[in-house]
């Protein structure tokens, strides 16, 4: 046995040995045969980088173009029915379509309904600060109200102490956008008589300064006159899916903007009551 | 029959290295250092040349030099099964020593080896892993020998 190890030693020594030329002649292609799974999986595997990298990027283009779009869309409404006199307040440079966004995963959510409350990966680190917008490519999904260096809390509508500024996108009537249950919204405050009808989308209306003008909130589900017979009771369905969305944009907007605003202290009392926190772990990168 | 399924295992156990590769798993030496302690000392040795031939393929330049290694470390581990393998620490200090041998061979002749600190994690890697893939490859080929025992 030991000759036998010994005579293998010595050949594999002389292989060893053997000038580069003739080891890479030898190898060749039984190189070629057994390495074949491997240079077809790295490839796989370079290709699903890849793929992924496009996706995200993608996904980034369409929240751009779906706020691009609202506000076109807006824009063409405006013209078509020659309300010049509101035309000055459109101005392209102040639109959103000059904001940046940052893209962001929801890493938790809050453990009673899910829905209310998420945490995303990005924080006052990535420029992120209190009362900035969180968007999909449907539409709004809620606002920061508590960051730390690595991670934030999105407070989404479906939270009751959430309100936004909202408008009719067809009628242009306005109103404001409360919590109605865990699945709809209220659109609360527009008169009887105005003109709100099933389907109808309902947009931020920029009223308010922390969320920009033109993003959809929901449609219309349902509506009926109010008890008080003075305001109708009007019914939204959130056009995101809360229950089925992994990740956001933030728009990063000028700091200026939300410094004189302060989160409200009731969404700070919901944290507290859900037991929510934003983390302040380091991130590992 | 029974040694080509054998060959074919590190042949596997070589493309699931290869493919990770960061951190740097030597699956193929745990795996012959199993086969190893468990079989004839002429299979060791031709498993040891076949996982030095397959890491050979990765690095052509240094063709030969790792046959040259893992046959020494399959006939090593052979060896040592007869006077001290009975309990699964012996078994985790021949693979600690065969990886230990391989880290040094490879520094000393072809001075192209990962950092200490990235060699001791994988190192650390393969040791918790060692023991269930001893298992497996028990159950896998030596049914009869877990039955003498």
């Amino acid at each position: 046995m030991k000759k036998i190890l010994l005579i293998i030693l010595i050949l594999s020594l002389i292989l060893s040995l053997l000038p580069r030329s003739f080891k890479f002649a030898l190898t060749k292609y039984p190189q070629l045969l057994l390495l074949f799974p491997v240079e077809k999986t790295r490839q796989l595997i370079s290709y699903l980088h890849i793929q992924k990298k496009e996706f995200d990027e993608l996904k980034q283009l369409a929240g751009l173009l779906a706020i691009e779009n609202a506000f076109l869309q807006e824009k063409l409404l405006l013209t078509n029915a020659n309300a010049k006199q509101d035309e000055g307040q459109i101005n392209l440079e102040q639109s959103l379509i000059s904001k940046k966004l940052l893209k962001a995963n929801i890493i938790a959510r809050d453990e009673e309904t899910g829905v209310q409350f998420f945490t995303i990966n990005k924080g006052s680190y990535d420029n992120v600060k209190i009362n900035m917008v969180a968007i999909t490519a449907q539409g709004i999904v809620g606002r920061i109200i508590a960051t730390s260096q690595f991670y934030s809390i999105i407070e989404t509508p479906l939270s009751p102490r959430f309100k936004i500024a909202g408008c009719n996108k067809r009628s242009r009537v306005n109103g404001v956008i409360e919590y109605h249950n865990l699945s709809s919204l209220r659109f609360k405050y527009v008169f009887a008589e105005s003109d709100i009808k099933v389907g109808d989308t309902i947009i931020t209306s920029g009223l308010g300064g922390v969320f920009p003008y033109g993003l959809n909130i929901g449609i219309v589900k349902n509506t009926q006159p109010d008890p008080t017979q003075y305001f109708q009771y009007i019914e939204v369905k959130p056009i995101v899916d809360f229950n089925a969305i992994f990740d956001v944009h933030i728009i990063l907007s000028e700091p200026s903007v939300f410094e004189q605003f302060k989160p409200a202290a009731g969404s700070r009392r919901d944290l507290n009551s859900l037991k929510i926190s934003v983390p302040i772990a380091p991130r590992i990168r | 029959m029974k040694l080509v399924f054998k060959l074919l295992f590190l042949y596997l156990l070589f493309l699931i290295q290869t493919i990770i590769n960061r951190p740097q798993i030597d699956l193929i030496v745990l795996g012959l250092v199993i086969f190893s302690l468990y079989d004839t000392p002429i299979t060791a040795i031709v498993l040891g040349i076949w996982a030095g031939f397959l890491l050979g393929l990765v690095n052509q330049a240094y063709f030969g030099f790792h046959i040259i290694i893992l046959t020494l470390v399959a006939y090593a581990s052979n060896n040592v099964h007869r006077y001290l393998y009975k309990y699964k620490l012996y078994f985790l200090a021949i693979v600690l020593l065969a990886l230990l041998f391989k880290y040094l061979t490879t520094l000393i002749i072809l001075r192209n080896v990962q950092p200490f600190g990235i060699w001791l994690l994988s190192t650390l890697i393969m040791l918790l892993i060692a023991l269930p893939l001893e298992n497996l490859i028990i159950k896998m080929f030596y049914k009869n020998l877990l039955r003498r025992f």
